[in-house]
């Protein structure tokens, strides 16, 4: 259970992008986040990692205190994270990438059980990560942040920057990994369609801050009360 | 008296293979870990007065030449943790710290040893004969180094885990951490390693040279020329970077006065630096 409260970061000193945020994830839920690009949410993201800078507030992982802690103790905690972009290391093969994501942690999932959620990665397993398509570069990314069995997935865009066919599927995945693996994903996401499909939960980000909390189903039944947010 | 082309060659060789041994600890330090370490020359000269530190207190030169790489991994690592870690997002000011590092452990030197210049006699003595040619066994020896550091830093870096967790750490240390590397712990180690390797590199060549405080100083900048004319990363292309480099002063101050050989070396690294920076730009197009 991830517990956020009165969390303030960005990335310089006296110059805070998230102002006081507090918000809830439990293993087998999925909590959206949407607004407006600058909104605060990738930076809120890299904040509970430890890759934005904390201000103040308070950051508990099964009601342990980790805002003091590094990234690699936060990741090894059981909290993976798909950043914006691609997401993966170029130069390095697509086996290389998913044993490195499981290098730092104590039960790593091997390649081999990887593959079998992604089947296209088995077929690019020697390749280099940076050859592969847009599509396949986002699969690779959050096999890659399975390798280390997290509990919680913090999810950045994940559907940027793919084919509107590919996104269905990505929604298929990951809806998969909720269920069956009770995985608990923070999902960034400008794309309503997929937001509607997987949210419990949405929280709408603007100047920093939350001002709507929404139930996931008004994403699907009423977007208008969305769009009007994210400027649609 | 007309140049013998087979010593002419083996000469140029071991400038080479020589300065390969000198460019493998820059090349993990610049390469990998990023940092433009000005102290490279002064890590190499500590590991050849831990050589003659330990030949006259009656340990001989094999003593010294184990314990040259520890005691400069550890002066590398403390280097890291007192200066380069906390400078790590600020090149410039890497640049600056670790010239001043550079000074430090010129002056120490000095302090201890004195200005003056030392020698120490080769453990190998005699020659071997190479193609027909003779040539100083110990110089052999050390060319045998530079191969054999060489093929171990590939097989470190392309077999291992730690050779898979710096190469992702090199193509991206945000994602590196964000998947539960140590990074910093990492680049610590290689920091370490890469001043090991100069401190190896020195010991090493310590009977070839004059041992004098100054001695580094000379192979900073053929050490780094090799690493940056090198057309691919790793130690294959620091060896190509070293052949160029080494093995191109060598051939050319066969003919030439060493300052014509050197500005020439000079001259055609730049022009390969514009190559590489060209193909690196086109690649990340």
């Amino acid at each position: 259970m991830l517990e956020v409260r009165g969390l303030v970061a960005g990335y310089h000193a006296g110059a805070p992008v998230v102002l006081g945020v507090d918000l809830e994830l439990a293993p087998g839920r999925v909590l959206a986040l949407m607004g407006r690009n600058g909104a605060g949410k990738s930076t809120l993201l890299k904040a509970i990692l430890g890759l934005a800078r904390r201000e103040a507030g308070s950051i508990r992982l099964d009601g342990r205190g980790i805002e003091t802690r590094p990234t690699e103790w936060i990741v090894r905690a059981g909290i993976g994270f798909v950043p914006q972009g691609r997401g993966v290391f170029p130069g390095l093969t697509v086996e290389e990438n998913l044993r490195l994501g499981g290098l730092g942690h104590r039960r790593p999932v091997p390649p081999t059980a990887l593959y079998a959620r992604f089947p296209i990665l088995a077929e690019r397993r020697d390749r280099d990560a940076s050859s592969l398509s847009g599509g396949e570069q986002r699969q690779l990314a959050i096999a890659r942040a399975l390798a280390g069995a997290p509990r919680l997935l913090l999810l950045d865009e994940p559907s940027e920057g793919i084919q509107p066919s590919l996104v269905d599927a990505l929604g298929a995945t990951l809806a998969a990994l909720v269920a069956a693996e009770g995985i608990g994903i923070l999902l960034v996401e400008q794309n309503l369609e997929l937001a509607a499909r997987l949210a419990d939960e949405c929280l709408v980000l603007e100047d920093g801050r939350v001002i709507d909390r929404l139930p996931g189903a008004v994403l699907a039944d009423e977007p208008a009360r969305i769009e009007r947010h994210l400027g649609l | 008296m007309p140049l013998d082309p087979v010593l002419l060659l083996l000469d140029a060789t071991a400038q080479a293979l020589t300065l390969l041994l000198v460019a493998s600890g820059l090349a993990v330090t610049f390469g990998l870990v990023g940092v433009i370490n000005l102290a490279h020359g002064e890590l190499l000269m500590a590991g050849a007065y831990t050589v003659l530190a330990l030949d006259r207190a009656g340990l001989g030169f094999w003593a010294g030449f184990a314990l040259a790489p520890l005691f400069v991994g550890l002066l590398g690592l403390l280097l890291d943790l007192l200066v380069v870690r906390r400078l790590r997002e600020r090149p410039l000011d890497t640049l600056l710290a670790t010239w001043a590092a550079a000074l430090v452990i010129r002056q120490t030197v000095v302090a201890l040893f004195g200005p003056a210049s030392h020698t120490i006699q080769p453990p190998l003595e005699g020659s071997v004969l190479v193609l027909g040619a003779p040539y100083p066994a110990y110089r052999l020896l050390v060319m045998a180094l530079a191969v054999l550091v060489t093929l171990l830093l590939t097989w470190l870096l392309l077999a291992t885990r730690v050779g898979l967790m710096i190469r992702g750490t090199v193509a991206d240390r945000t994602l590196a951490a964000a998947s539960g590397l140590a990074v910093h712990r990492l680049e610590a180690a290689a920091f370490a390693f890469g001043a090991a390797l100069a401190g190896l590199a020195g010991a090493a060549t310590a009977p070839l040279l004059s041992i004098d405080p100054q001695m580094g100083l000379g192979y900073l900048l053929p050490a780094f020329l090799a690493v940056l004319v090198a057309p691919a990363g790793g130690p294959a292309g620091t060896a190509v970077g070293a052949a160029l480099v080494g093995g191109g002063e060598s051939l050319v101050s066969a003919f030439a006065s060493p300052v014509v050989a050197q500005l020439a070396v000079l001259g055609g690294a730049v022009v390969l630096l514009r190559r590489v920076a060209g193909r690196r730009a086109g690649r990340e197009r």
